[in-house]
């Protein structure tokens, strides 16, 4: 089953960090990535959902890394598109869609991100990593992925 | 899978499923709980609403209802009742019925809300291949005949598996979490599903999730509903004290019900453990996974919905402590009957007063009614539950060579659960009353001193609650007998079932056998203590005589031939071939290879013969063995003073005491189950001895007025002699076992 094409990059971009940072989970990636698409709200955690009173629930052990990948990867499009529009108005949205894919892909065309942009980029990692309750741990890596990624002169895996 | 452990440091775990399960008998005990709470909750509405104190004081013209006065004037009583009784069964009619109504409703919604909440959505096959392959062949292992349906939300980040649904209708969910532990830590993935297949195997989803809708609706319907009514009715006159009090009441009975909840949820986690730790021995990964959960400490332990860890962890190793009854348990299941008898009792009551012709004086035979009855609708309930728990904790001593040692532990729980929670709280409540407390207007007064109204409650409670240790124990110790010939012959049989329900059965019948003799005796007792001319002889005399009579005729000669018939009649079970090993159903694992025979207890034939030569020697030893009476014995028990009648009498207190020795007899000549063989013996030797007796009758006397005057007396009392004498003996044995133990192991200490 095809990821929804809306989708493809975040989903593109996902499946590199997941890779470097969480590789035990990528054969269940194409399954979490189209359920999250199709419904991001499945991710929530459910009411009572820290002590579940009838399941199996194995409270000490790291949860699903994938979910917060694919949601701060959602957030940082929208975050790349509104920069990007906001830099050239003129040029239209196909420009600005074709830019954010050159962000993503780290060409060397793309546009160069300043301190303040990487400074949003890990705010917006920290901030998915609360939603999804991650370790302080596992959020400080999450950001340091995404920036890392974005940052003038790291190459292209 | 195999086993980590090395198989030498292991001992053969029991199989906790041969028997009904803890989780059985809490849902019974959540059940008995809600219905009766929810009736209290209702009634209660019901005399807020009407204002029914205000408008009682005014029927009554301020003397206070809850007197003696008052109790005894039937027509009084049903004319300043009956407003309120109509409108109390209408009441609590209508919150049985809406407990019953959102009960249902949520658990039949549960699942589906269940499944929206997990945001679950069936799990493709095409999506996961090797996950789904797992899955099939987990459902093959657990051996369900009905495969459930698994769903998945693999977006949800937390590790859960959880089973669910109702009717049949199964359903598996997991998270993504839990879903990607089948490529990073296949052995974990497998004993999570196990332990929720598990579940669908014991049976217990529908139990856990009826638990979970017992709650929800008691807390909707029984709760708000009485609140609402007692702050709209008292709205000037409420103050902090009021407050108070209606809080904590509704802590308190809610509290109950969540306690039970949880008792019951936590029971089936421990057998679906049992059960899949039966199926994957891989007894690493469980004690990593359990490493994993959250310890539930200190009396958390009483109140979580899940058992400790450790717990867990411990039934890897054995699960002996599941056959042992838990101390709450049995106090629980004592407050429960306390509870149901205090509920139909008011039940029993409105009703009989509601019904009686207004003619008709209170006596003794209403009060016996009202007594009893409620009575009758629990003791069987609650001999079973005990029977039951006394069957697993003697299976658990005859496989591990220990003595039965939870019978005084269970009676004294099981006593203190009935005599403690709901009669002292009324009684208590009352007292307060009485003695000038709040709504001492309604409650006629006491005039004591306080310290001295404590004392005597004090020694009351202290009584009452020894009284039902003795007959708990001395019950129990019966059952235990039972178990214990029954099980040294089931152990080498394909199951146990039959005879195992069929001793239960017997169990609750008798029990109420004894309890309805024991109000009898007791109200002939009260009743001769009224009369003024009574003694120690005419009271047991017309106890044996009133013996005679429908229905306690049937009565006792059932509970005199049970006694002794359903133990010892396991000696007639043939074993068939060499007892080289156990049968494989006490086993979780494989029975073990070699294991030690049990010795069968019975000693039928030794105990027969010596009632037999017993009851000859003494029969015809009887026209020389005749006991003195006492004069004016015969004047006391209504016979005439004639030689006849002194013979009748003599002949037959000679055949008691008689029997007495013969059970002592048998008692040291049988190494177990002393009261049983005993009580046999007596019974042969009784009727030989009533033969003997009625050899010496005239010939003119009816075959009805000898069972009437020789045998039955002679027989039951006999049973009564031997049952001092066996108990007697059998504590002085077990005194000198348990000294002759503790002298040998200082004297090992010493060496």
């Amino acid at each position: 089953m095809p990821d929804l094409p809306n989708h493809a990059m975040e989903a593109e971009f996902g499946r590199l960090l997941v890779d470097q940072l969480a590789p035990e989970e990528l054969p269940l990636f194409g399954a979490i990535s189209r359920a999250f698409f199709a419904d991001p709200k499945r991710a929530r955690t459910p009411r009572g959902g820290g002590d579940e009173i009838l399941g199996f629930g194995l409270a000490e052990a790291a949860g699903l890394l994938t979910p917060a990948v694919l949601a701060a990867a959602s957030q940082l499009v929208l975050y790349f598109t509104e920069e990007v529009g906001k830099a050239s108005a003129k040029a239209g949205a196909d420009f600005a869609v074709e830019e954010v894919k050159r962000l993503f892909r780290r060409e060397p065309a793309a546009t160069k991100l300043n301190d303040a942009q990487l400074a949003e980029i890990r705010a917006i990692a920290l901030g998915t990593a609360r939603q999804f309750k991650l370790s302080n741990a596992r959020a400080a890596m999450l950001a340091d992925a995404l920036v890392g990624h974005f940052l003038p002169g790291s190459s292209a895996p | 899978m195999t086993a980590s452990r090395p198989a030498s440091r292991r001992k053969s775990r029991l199989n906790p499923f041969v028997f009904p399960s803890d989780t059985s008998l809490r849902i019974i005990l959540l059940f008995v709980f809600v219905i009766a709470a929810d009736i209290l909750q209702w009634s209660k509405l019901a005399i807020v609403r009407l204002d029914f104190a205000r408008d009682l004081e005014k029927c009554l013209q301020g003397a206070p209802f809850f007197s003696m006065p008052i109790m005894q004037d039937l027509a009084k009583s049903q004319k300043c009742y009956t407003p309120l009784l109509s409108y109390q069964n209408l009441t609590i009619g209508l919150g049985l019925l809406l407990l019953t109504a959102a009960t249902g409703t949520i658990y039949w919604w549960y699942p589906v809300w269940e499944a929206r909440r997990l945001r679950l959505t069936p799990l493709d096959p095409a999506e996961a291949p090797g996950l789904s392959a797992t899955l099939r062949e987990l459902c093959v292992i657990a051996g369900l005949r009905h495969w459930p349906e698994f769903l998945w939300n693999p977006v949800n980040t937390s590790h859960l598996a959880l089973a669910f649904g109702r009717g049949g209708t199964y359903r598996v969910g997991l998270t993504g979490a839990l879903a990607l532990l089948h490529h990073t830590d296949p052995a974990a993935f497998r004993a999570v599903l196990l332990h929720e297949l598990a579940h669908i195997r014991n049976g217990d989803v529908e139990r856990a999730y009826i638990a979970m809708a017992l709650w929800w609706g008691f807390l909707l319907t029984a709760v708000p509903p009485y609140l609402f009514v007692e702050l709209v009715s008292a709205r000037s006159s409420f103050d902090a004290a009021d407050a108070a009090g209606l809080l904590v009441e509704a802590t308190l009975i809610t509290g109950i019900v969540l306690f039970t909840r949880n008792a019951v949820l936590r029971a089936r986690e421990l057998y679906a453990d049992a059960r899949s730790f039966a199926w994957c021995r891989d007894e690493a990964t469980f004690t990593r996974i359990f490493a994993g959960l959250r310890p539930v400490k200190g009396m958390r332990r009483l109140f979580s919905p899940h058992p400790s860890p450790a717990r867990r962890r411990r039934l890897l190793d054995d699960t002996d402590e599941m056959f042992r009854f838990g101390f709450w348990d049995a106090f629980g299941a004592g407050a429960a009957a306390s509870f149901i008898w205090v509920t139909f009792e008011f039940l029993v009551g409105a009703h009989f007063l509601q019904s009686l012709p207004m003619s008709m004086p209170i006596g003794t035979g209403t009060s016996f009614a009202v007594f009893v009855v409620p009575i009758a609708i629990w003791l069987p309930l609650v001999a079973g539950a005990a029977s039951i728990a006394m069957w697993r904790t003697t299976l658990l001593a005859l496989l591990r060579g220990e003595t039965v040692r939870q019978v005084i532990r269970i009676a004294f729980a099981l006593a203190a659960g009935v005599v403690l929670v709901v009669p002292t709280f009324l009684s208590a409540a009352i007292l307060i009353s009485a003695t000038g407390g709040p709504a001492h207007q309604y409650v006629e007064q006491i005039a004591a001193p306080w310290s001295s109204i404590l004392v005597a409650a004090l020694g009351v409670t202290v009584l009452l609650t020894i009284l039902l240790i003795g007959a708990l124990v001395l019950f129990l110790q019966w059952v235990e007998a039972c178990a214990t010939s029954w099980l040294s012959v089931l152990l080498y049989s394909l199951s146990p079932r039959g005879p195992f329900w069929i001793g239960i059965l017997v169990s609750s019948v008798l029990a109420l056998s004894w309890f309805s003799l024991a109000c009898i005796m007791f109200g002939v007792i009260l009743y001769w203590l009224a009369v003024k001319h009574f003694s120690t002889l005419s009271i047991f005399w017309f106890l044996l005589i009133g013996n005679a009579s429908f229905p306690a005729n049937l009565i006792t000669w059932v509970a005199l031939v049970a006694f002794w018939g359903f133990p010892l009649s396991a000696g007639l079970w043939g074993l068939r071939g060499e007892r080289k090993a156990y049968a494989e159903w006490p086993f979780l694992d494989a029975a073990p290879a070699e294991a030690p025979p049990i010795e069968r207890p019975l000693r039928v034939r030794r105990a027969l013969l010596i009632g037999l030569f017993g009851g000859l020697a003494a029969g015809v030893a009887l026209p020389w063995l005749r006991l003195p009476l006492p004069p004016g014995a015969l004047h006391e028990v209504g016979f005439p003073e004639t030689a006849l009648a002194a013979m009748i009498v003599s002949m037959a207190l000679t055949s008691m005491a008689a029997q007495g020795a013969i059970a002592a007899v048998v008692a040291l000549a049988v190494p177990k189950l002393l009261i049983p063989h005993a009580m046999f013996a007596a019974f042969v030797a009784g009727w030989l001895l009533t033969a003997a007796e009625a050899l010496h009758l005239p010939t003119a006397m009816s075959l009805s007025s000898v069972v009437d005057v020789v045998l039955t007396p002679v027989v039951s009392g006999g049973a009564l002699f031997a049952l001092i004498v066996s108990s007697i003996m059998s504590a002085l044995r077990l005194l000198a076992d348990t000294t002759l133990g503790w002298l040998r192991s200082r004297h090992c200490a010493c060496h």
